[in-house]
């Protein structure tokens, strides 16, 4: 008899699923686009308008964006969804769901590789498409999604070739992908060496046996790292403010640091103390797949194949990136972690599924139960909780703003924004999709454009006519306000008056 | 050679200042019951009572803490902050050998004893627990490799 669901169904499933769970709401969970995702779709939408990014360069490799000046293939990524879309949050999240179900599809892919075997590939596919972690930044637009899904495409093109080492050319397809990650996010300097070293290391009997093959790889991705050699001291300096080299004690605190992500409690328990990073009240796992991970674990060490090897390094260098770097543990720096972790789990449930005894059956439906309240406490708390709880996390109130003042400008001459992060000018280019052909030409003042003022502490009046002063709810401001805004959970953000 | 490696770290393993630990066990996790539930049914605020009780309730925060203080004795950072790194490098040396060898037994007593400091046992206890561990860790590679 034909089995009722047949492989390529349950991936078709799996797919929607990570889908739904992906697209549904992007532009309102979370609650708002932070700085950093407003100025990628700024300087996406200059690229799409005027070839040039917010201060007036032309296709740049490198996005100065607010000094840290990051690798340039997630903003050139937004650029065809906001052409589509339009400038706005939505838009601007997109991509990064897309290559979050792109992911789901390449573990799947990848799973298969290493074990040839679909149920573990398709129990991967199935835990990474619910999994918190991926999911936290499959709804956020980052460098580091695009980063963990390249890495991904580039390890299925290895496994292809390791499996048919006949042909060459998956080898290329994969050093252009890990091009394509190394240029995708900071982290990835640090990152996409260290697994190729591991790749090196573990299959050198099939590398180096085929060693005139390697040329054409090896130029390709040396091709990939010409943005970063053109921009050297530029690339540097996100990593010089982060970096724990200032530190007293460098080492001690670098093994703390990378140890601190192997943490049960930030994998399972409490996350990520970082808002953007992990839903208060959750691990970046659920708890269910702890003992999936341990037997997965034991599984690849009594196994002592190749694969096991490769699998246990893999996990061992993803959090290196992280813990180089402050605050530890960092759940964006270390994302692809997450990936490796939802392979062995699937290894685990796989192993599990295959025990012969009376008990299997109880024990899967145990870990069921617990998987079915994980997840369901997981949709509760991102939902409902963390809006409220974590929304000034996400900038909130920018958007708010920005709305009111569009509606109501042309009646004020001059428009001051209380302001101590020196960040907020983004979100009023972004939300009033200001020209960016206009904005280019002054873009080293960022303390005005256009009727837009931005103060600290004080404001004091530089301009005839009327005045609409926005202020933080701490900040002093004139008597007659318009209006209110305030935060999910009741909280005032922001006064808006006038003199 | 490899006798001198074995005779330094078991003085590395031994000399190694034991740091503080914190204090998290029943009590603790007790403690924080009251206003963890009133934080997350407070948000919860016009929607269906069992709703509420299903994902916040006494039960479910208790025992989270309850993990969370359990975890917190588990950690690889608590083992290195507590025993130094030669120690840790030799515990998971022991932990990994011995699963590889299908021996159970060193395995089952790492992951039950973090359980005593949570019952109101010596905190610093779980420190001795370790250094033993890693000083059997010693042994165990001085015999096998």
């Amino acid at each position: 008899m034909k089995k009722f669901l047949t492989d390529t169904h349950l991936i078709l499933i799996i797919i929607l699923l990570a889908s739904i769970l992906r697209f549904w709401h992007l532009g309102n969970f979370p609650p708002s686009l932070f700085v950093d995702e407003l100025s990628n779709g700024y300087n996406a939408y200059s690229i799409l308008k005027t070839g040039r990014d917010e201060y007036g360069n032309f296709l740049p490799l490198t996005f100065k964006s607010f000094g840290d000046y990051n690798p340039a293939l997630s903003v050139y990524t937004l650029v065809p969804a906001i052409s589509i879309l339009g400038l706005n949050d939505y838009a601007v999240r997109a991509p990064a769901a897309l290559f979050g179900v792109g992911s789901v599809i390449g573990v799947y892919f990848l799973t298969y590789e290493i074990f040839k075997r679909r149920k573990v590939a398709l129990f991967s596919a199935f835990l990474l498409s619910i999994s918190p972690w991926h999911l936290q930044f499959s709804r956020y637009d980052h460098e580091a999604t695009f980063m963990v899904f390249y890495t991904t495409l580039a390890l299925v093109a290895f496994f292809n070739w390791l499996n048919k080492t006949t042909r060459a050319a998956p080898l290329v397809i994969s050093s252009i992908f890990f091009g394509l990650a190394l240029n995708s996010y900071h982290g990835a300097k640090v990152y996409v060496p260290l697994l190729i070293l591991v790749l090196a290391v573990v299959f050198k009997r099939h590398l180096f046996t085929k060693a005139q093959k390697l040329a054409l790889p090896l130029i390709t991705l040396f091709i990939f790292t010409i943005p970063y050699l053109v921009n050297f001291e530029n690339t540097l300096i996100r990593g010089q403010s982060v970096g724990i080299l200032k530190e007293s004690a460098p080492v001690a605190t670098f093994i703390s640091g990378y140890l601190s992500h192997f943490s049960p409690n930030f994998l399972f328990i409490s996350g990520d103390s970082i808002g953007r990073h992990s839903v208060p009240g959750m691990g970046q796992l659920y708890v269910f797949m702890l003992p999936l991970l341990v037997i997965g674990l034991f599984k690849l060490i009594v196994e002592k194949k190749e694969r096991s090897k490769f699998l246990i390094m893999w996990l061992l260098v993803t959090p290196i990136a992280a813990a180089v770097a402050s605050p530890v543990p960092h759940a964006l720096r270390s994302l692809p972690m997450g990936t490796v972790i939802v392979i062995i789990s699937a290894l685990g449930l796989y192993s599990l599924s295959r025990i012969n005894s009376k008990l299997k059956t109880i024990g899967l439906l145990i870990l069921a139960s617990i998987a079915f309240y994980n997840i369901f406490t997981y949709l509760h708390l991102y939902y409902i909780h963390y809006p409220k709880e974590k929304s000034l996390d996400w900038s909130y109130g920018y958007k708010e703003v920005a709305t009111y003042v569009n509606n109501v400008q042309n009646n004020y001459s001059q428009v001051a924004i209380g302001d101590d992060s020196k960040k907020s000018y983004i979100a009023f280019l972004f939300y009033t999709k200001f020209d960016p052909s206009l904005y280019q030409p002054q873009s080293s003042n960022k303390a005005a454009f256009d009727k837009f003022e931005f103060f600290g502490p004080s404001w004091s009046k530089t301009k005839q006519g009327k005045a609409l002063i926005v202020t933080p709810f701490w900040q002093a401001h004139p008597p007659e306000v318009l209006k209110n805004v305030y935060l999910p959970n009741g909280d005032l953000r922001f006064l808006i008056s006038t003199e | 050679m490899k006798t001198l490696v074995v005779a330094l770290s078991l003085i590395f393993v031994i000399i190694s200042p034991i740091e503080n630990l914190q204090t998290c066990d029943v009590n603790t996790a007790k403690i924080a019951v009251a206003p963890l539930i009133f934080n997350e049914t407070h948000e919860d605020a016009g929607q269906n009572v069992y709703l509420t009780r299903a994902v916040h309730n006494k039960l479910g925060v208790f025992s989270n803490q309850l993990f969370h203080c359990y975890f917190y004795y588990l950690d690889w950072q608590t083992i290195f902050k507590t025993t130094g790194f030669v120690a840790l490098i030799f515990l998971i040396y022991l932990l990994v050998k011995s699963a590889a060898k299908n021996n159970f037994i060193y395995g089952v007593l790492f992951l039950i004893y973090p359980l005593i400091p949570i019952t109101n046992f010596p905190i610093l206890s779980v420190a001795y627990f370790y250094k033993l561990f890693a000083i059997i860790g010693l042994v165990y590679f001085l015999k096998h490799k």
